[in-house]
């Protein structure tokens, strides 16, 4: 009876761990995808891989997260981990696509707002990893002080570092160049 | 002040970029994928294992400490297989030890080298 009892709890805290887990997928599903397209230069196959291999870590943590911080922050913080992780794990063929990303970009005509995106998507390739994160939250809309809490960093250094990435994406997607 | 102007309609494009389809079956296929991950990396734990006892029986039941050649080649592969267990059950301890919910510096520190990168999924 009491095994009976103690089975039936933990069947069904896994369903409302489940049930939780599928709320915060859904509401976060499109700005994990964004983050993971900004990594792969806007290859839709990859950010979906990307984006499936951020909410496997969501779902495995999901038990330690302790509501000191706002649950989208505590996200971006695996999405970032993550997508730096499998940066590493894919480099070389990310390379290739980057490469295949900017020759389709010169041959196509897209319409201008694709044009300009995909430009966004191979400048802010140029930058270094933690400028990439810090960017692409910002992007997002991240304050700056939860951009600090993702990263690690002071607000003060976030702000800095802001105001150059900022300079040096907007002159690269102006001029190509960084 | 210009570039911050085309800064702040970058960010409105990028805020307006499609969205895309959230997969209906999305959180099934992670909690099955999860399963499946954890499930292949017990049986080939158990697969070397065995493999590992099976070698160690055959050592002791054909004496293979009297023949210098065949006691050789024998510990080679016991040795071996001993050393992939080990590598094996070290990254699996890795990856459970790594906190992915953690800032990115302190992440950063806390990754060890070549093994995590390796055996990350």
């Amino acid at each position: 009876m009491v095994f009976k009892s103690s089975f039936e709890s933990v069947e069904v805290s896994m369903k409302q761990d489940k049930s939780y887990f599928e709320e915060v997928y859904r509401a976060n599903y499109q700005r994990v995808i964004r983050i993971c397209r900004g990594y792969v230069s806007g290859d839709e196959d990859l950010a979906k891989d990307l984006t499936q291999e951020v909410f496997i870590k969501v779902w495995e943590s999901l038990a330690s997260f302790r509501n000191e911080s706002n649950i989208a922050t505590w996200i971006y913080r695996i999405t970032v981990n993550t997508c730096m992780l499998q940066f590493r794990k894919k480099k070389f063929f990310k390379q290739d696509n980057a490469l295949q990303g900017l020759s389709n970009s010169e041959e196509e005509n897209d319409t201008a707002q694709e044009n300009q995106l995909n430009k966004m998507y191979q400048c802010v390739d140029k930058l270094t990893q933690d400028n990439k994160a810090i960017i692409l939250l910002e992007l997002e809309g991240l304050p700056q002080k939860e951009i600090a809490a993702v990263m690690g960093i002071s607000h003060e250094a976030i702000r800095v570092r802001v105001h150059r990435i900022k300079t040096s994406l907007t002159k690269c997607v102006q001029n190509g160049k960084i | 002040m210009f570039k911050m102007e085309k800064f702040e309609e970058l960010k409105s494009e990028w805020a307006g970029q499609s969205s895309a389809i959230i997969p209906e079956e999305g959180v099934q296929t992670i909690i099955e994928k999860m399963k499946k991950i954890k499930g292949k990396q017990r049986s080939t734990n158990i697969i070397l294992a065995m493999t590992c006892i099976v070698l160690i029986g055959f050592f002791v039941y054909i004496s293979a400490y009297q023949f210098r050649t065949v006691m050789i080649g024998l510990l080679l592969m016991i040795g071996a297989l001993v050393v992939r267990i080990v590598l094996e059950l070290l990254s699996i301890n890795t990856i459970n030890k790594l906190d992915a919910s953690e800032d990115a510096i302190n992440f950063k520190i806390r990754l060890p080298a070549p093994l995590a990168a390796l055996y990350l999924r």
